[in-house]
């Protein structure tokens, strides 16, 4: 079917005018009459050809149960358009809950389709710019959780556009479309860095320069990927030995003290976006390492923390830093 | 959409078994070689859809269609026609079935398929195929929507849901279509809708052989209600073709080479005897005569008279034809003009002496043209003549040997050795065909004329009374003409049986058979028959006289408009029934609230969704109050007797009514 969008008809048949008319709303948007279009699809055109010969034919023979044939025909078909409207008609769209997205990579913003009525909402298909549909059947009074699939998409607040919810239940001789613009963004990450650059010492605090030499004491702060240098008395063995094929060190309390400073200053020979995304990287690296770690940069300056909430004002911070 | 996905194989199975339900009742119609063909094709996609036989390859297909389409060109001679058409149209469909994968080619499968359904009734119309049809195609609409939406709870049961609720949506649009939709009279264009198979009926020439082959066919020929008293059953001669020409073997209605009969010498009728008023439905039998009762005065304008006094239709008969006459039992005919004067006399080349004998023996021995005929009745019914349907074979001179050596036959025997009787004999005679007698539907009130019925009878002409009938047959087997042949007991040898009362089984059988063919008569008379008159007809009966074709339009978009409107209503209406009366009243307060904004959240219970709106909309709390309350307590409240929950609902109803929010500021 990829032959005739239906944006493309609309455009051919000159309705170009009321085509990008999606509905507008804050949080959600019901799918009303006005919004909603409905042509045949190629299937339902060559159905109507077929019933026209038919029609011809009976016509031709007088051939009266030709013609009882051909109007049941023609009356399911309408029958069914009516189904097909009557699908998308009163679907409440809304944006769901934003995810962790990251720039560059593919995000799927997330949708929900909520029905108020007694009326199941099966085969709705949701449509963005690119990917393959996505279909999803909303039960009677219920609420249905979808996506829209992005790529490319830059680091900021972003907004998903004008995205198309589409049906053809029940005979796919029809299609309903209607365009919907949410408002409400989700932030985008920056891209997540290459790894293996390794946080530049003037990054580290001065307490940390001798608190690391007693990495060995007291309290046990959690677990981290075994790196080159570190003590075969750090090593999980336990771990090592039963779940994970990688060596994971022990991290203990007294690096408390010694927090890095994740700094904008000390990649001085990256550019903006490259510098974000390396700080991101390292947030998302000593998150995972549960290293605690401070954020500094141009205008923000976030004291030193562990754990997701952490992590989330520190990327919070970049996604949001002025381009 | 993704139509090239591949279709799932309990689908590929559904499908072809739709299918090849479909083609079933062509296979009959279809030459031997091409059904087996056919059924092979099917075979093998069953065995590909079970993974038992490999699918066939491209090559392998192309070459089959290929094969299969000249086949059936050099076979039917062309495409063109009914029965081509089908032949090509079910195998064009098995071979698809064969190469059936993706979604897209069970849509292609599908939608050629109702043009299928379509062609059975080229066949037939009667009850039985129509269901059958209807059925198959109700199917094809359930698999239509499982192509893309399967429903794995609900299966084929669920869908045939949707599909009648469909269908029943639309009955109203087909109802205004199929009754307003102008019909016209006669076919846009004609294709040759005969095909190669035979209708039974009678033909225009009559040899030894032709009438008892028809005598056991219990196909109906014709329907007759009397409007006026009911003759006796012997008095029930249906006029068929008249024939004047023999070669002493076969009897043609004119000689060869004559002029095209003129209807201008019309043999004036002249009535002797009460009129019979009937209503007479003939099943088509793609020949143009008409038939009428032995003798019409009066009849349809469609038709026009012979100079024998038939009636013959303008073209060849492809429908059903139902018409009015007025006949006349006793007449007399006046004027014999030179032609049929000189074609009444005719005798075939080399009559042989013994029938020149007698025919000369009994003019000399009689005083007048009659004697002569009560004669040759008499003789037939003093010598030892057998009434049979399978008479011993007939050599060269077939009228000699039946007079005079094996003296036994049928219908077509004794009228043409009576009539070559009365032609050597010196007076002017002819055959008659057409039908004798009819079964009368006790159930109903009509009678029933079968092919069975099919008789041959002689009309001489009298001086002072014009052509007169005289039935030979009768002569040797009065009961032939009482009572109905039997075709359904022909004896072994072929002696005949005639319609008596049988056993109790054979009775019960009768009266089923009866109410089956009140019932298709019916549907003949009141849907197959609908066309250009009787749209008229029924639309001046409802007061819209004189309705010109803009004004059928107008109301027949009118009607359209009607329907679609109770269609789109009917679309509206919720599938859910709803076991708690309170929901449902519930559920349109919640509506309400949602058209102003105010949407419950799909985990709110009611009494939060109650607190919610106190905080967003203070203005509605007040009317939103007392109706979450009422349906708490109807829905989770402790059970009250009906009494109490009847006036609950009531005022939950009348609360909800009146509860009309607006929208915020």
């Amino acid at each position: 079917m990829s032959s005739l969008a239906p944006g493309d008809l609309v455009r051919r048949l000159g309705l170009g005018r009321i085509h990008r008319a999606p509905a507008a709303g804050g949080s959600g948007i019901m799918l009303r009459g006005r919004s909603i279009y409905i042509l045949p699809t190629r299937y339902g055109m060559m159905f109507g050809v077929l019933l026209l010969i038919m029609l011809v034919g009976s016509i031709n023979y007088g051939n009266n149960m030709g013609f009882l044939l051909t109007f049941i025909l023609t009356s399911a078909s309408i029958s069914s358009l009516f189904h097909t409207f009557r699908n998308l008609h009163g679907i409440y769209v809304a944006s769901g809950r934003c995810g962790e997205f990251y720039a560059g990579e593919p995000m799927v913003y997330p949708l929900l389709l909520q029905v108020e009525n007694q009326r199941p909402r099966p085969g709705i298909e949701v449509i963005g710019p690119v990917g393959e549909p996505q279909q999803v059947n909303v039960p009677a009074s219920g609420l249905a959780e979808t996506g829209v699939l992005f790529t490319g998409v830059r680091r900021g607040w972003f907004k998903p556009g004008v995205v198309r919810l589409e049906t053809r239940y029940p005979f796919g001789l029809f299609r309903a479309w209607a365009y919907v613009e949410l408002q409400r963004p989700c932030l985008v990450y920056p891209m997540v860095g290459p790894s293996g650059r390794t946080i530049p010492p003037a990054a580290i605090g001065p307490l940390t320069m001798e608190g690391s030499k007693n990495s060995g004491s007291d309290d046990y702060r959690g677990l981290r990927s075994w790196q080159p240098g570190d003590s075969p008395r750090m090593i999980h063995w336990k771990a090592a030995a039963c779940e994970t094929k990688e060596l994971m060190s022990k991290v203990f309390g007294s690096q408390a003290a010694g927090d890095m400073w994740l700094d904008w200053d000390s990649l001085p020979e990256l550019g903006r976006e490259q510098r974000l995304s390396q700080l991101c990287r390292w947030v998302l690296d000593l998150t995972a390492q549960g290293i605690g770690f401070g954020l500094r940069i141009p205008g923000t300056e976030i004291d030193p923390g562990t754990g997701n909430e952490q992590k989330r004002r520190c990327l919070e911070a970049l996604a949001k830093f002025p381009s | 959409m993704n139509d090239q996905e591949n279709l799932s194989r309990a689908l590929q199975i559904k499908l072809s078994l739709g299918v090849i339900a479909l083609s079933l009742p062509h296979l009959g119609y279809l030459p031997i070689s091409l059904a087996v063909g056919m059924v092979l094709l099917w075979i093998w996609r069953m065995g590909v859809s079970l993974e038992r036989l490999p699918a066939p390859g491209r090559w392998l297909l192309l070459l089959v269609t290929l094969g299969s389409c000249i086949y059936v060109v050099g076979h039917y001679g062309g495409v063109l026609g009914r029965d081509a058409g089908v032949a090509l149209l079910t195998l064009m469909l098995a071979l698809k079935l064969l190469e059936m994968r993706t979604i897209r080619d069970g849509y292609l499968t599908i939608l050629l398929s109702f043009f299928l359904s379509i062609s059975h009734f080229l066949f037939s119309q009667e009850i039985p195929v129509v269901l059958y049809v209807f059925a198959v195609t109700a199917y094809l609409l359930i698999l239509l929507k499982a192509l893309e939406f399967p429903d794995p709870e609900s299966g084929t049961a669920g869908g045939l849901g949707l599909i009648v609720k469909i269908v029943l949506q639309g009955l109203p649009l087909v109802a205004v279509l199929f009754i307003l939709f102008p019909r016209l009279s006669g076919p846009l264009w004609n294709l040759d809708l005969d095909g190669s198979s035979a209708v039974s009926g009678l033909d225009d020439e009559m040899s030894p052989g032709r009438i008892s082959r028809l005598s056991q066919s219990d196909e109906v020929a014709f329907r007759v209600e009397f409007r006026s008293e009911v003759p006796a059953t012997e008095e029930l001669y249906w006029r068929g073709p008249v024939l004047w020409h023999t070669d002493g073997r076969t009897w043609r209605a004119e000689p060869p080479g004559a002029r095209p009969s003129n209807g201008g010498e019309t043999g004036k009728v002249i009535a002797e005897g009460e009129p019979v008023i009937y209503n007479l439905t003939l099943e088509p039998h793609r020949r143009t005569w008409i038939f009428a009762l032995d003798m019409p005065i009066q009849w349809d304008d469609r038709y026009q008279a012979t100079a024998e006094g038939n009636l013959v239709a303008r073209s060849k008969l492809r429908d059903r034809q139902r018409y009015t006459a007025t006949s006349v039992l006793r007449y007399r005919t006046a004027g014999l003009s030179g032609r049929d004067w000189e074609w009444g006399t005719q005798l075939p080349d080399g009559l042989s002496p013994r029938v020149k004998d007698l025919a000369q023996r009994w003019r000399s021995e009689a005083v007048s043209d009659i004697a002569v005929a009560e004669q040759a009745l008499a003789y037939f019914r003093q010598q030892p003549f057998v009434y049979t349907l399978q008479p011993p074979p007939l050599g060269a001179d077939p009228v000699d040997e039946f007079l005079f050596d094996t003296r036994q036959g049928f219908c077509e025997h004794y009228s043409s050795a009576f009539t070559t009787l009365m032609r050597a004999a010196g007076i002017p005679a002819r055959v008659v065909t057409g039908y004798q007698g009819g079964e009368r539907n006790p159930l109903a009130r009509y009678f029933i004329v079968r092919q069975a019925q099919a008789h041959a009878w002689a009309e001489v002409w009298l001086e002072d009374r014009g052509w007169v009938r005289f039935d030979p047959t009768a002569a040797v087997a009065p009961e032939r003409v009482r009572l109905s042949v039997d075709s359904a007991a022909v004896g072994e040898r072929g002696e005949v049986r005639f319609r008596v009362k049988g056993d109790w089984l054979r009775q019960a059988m009768d009266q089923l058979g009866y109410g089956w063919d009140a019932v298709s008569a019916s549907w003949n008379e009141w849907v197959l028959a609908y066309g250009p008159d009787s749209q008229r007809a029924l639309l001046r009966r409802l007061g819209l006289d004189r309705l010109d074709w803009a004004g059928l339009g107008i109301l027949l978009l009118v009607g359209l408009g009607v329907a679609l409107g109770l269609a789109w209503l009917l679309s509206g209406r919720r599938a859910t029934k709803e076991a708690y009366p309170e929901n449902r009243i519930f559920q349109r307060f919640r509506e309400k609230l949602a058209k102003v904004g105010v949407r419950s959240k799909p985990h709110e219970g009611p009494n939060a969704f109650q607190r919610r709106i106190a905080v967003a909309r203070p203005d509605l709390s007040k009317s939103v109050e007392p109706i979450v309350c009422l349906y708490v307590q109807l829905h989770y409240g402790r059970p009250i007797n009906d009494e109490e929950t009847r006036r609950h609902l009531r005022a939950l109803r009348v609360l909800v009514n009146r509860f009309k929010p607006k929208t915020s500021l």
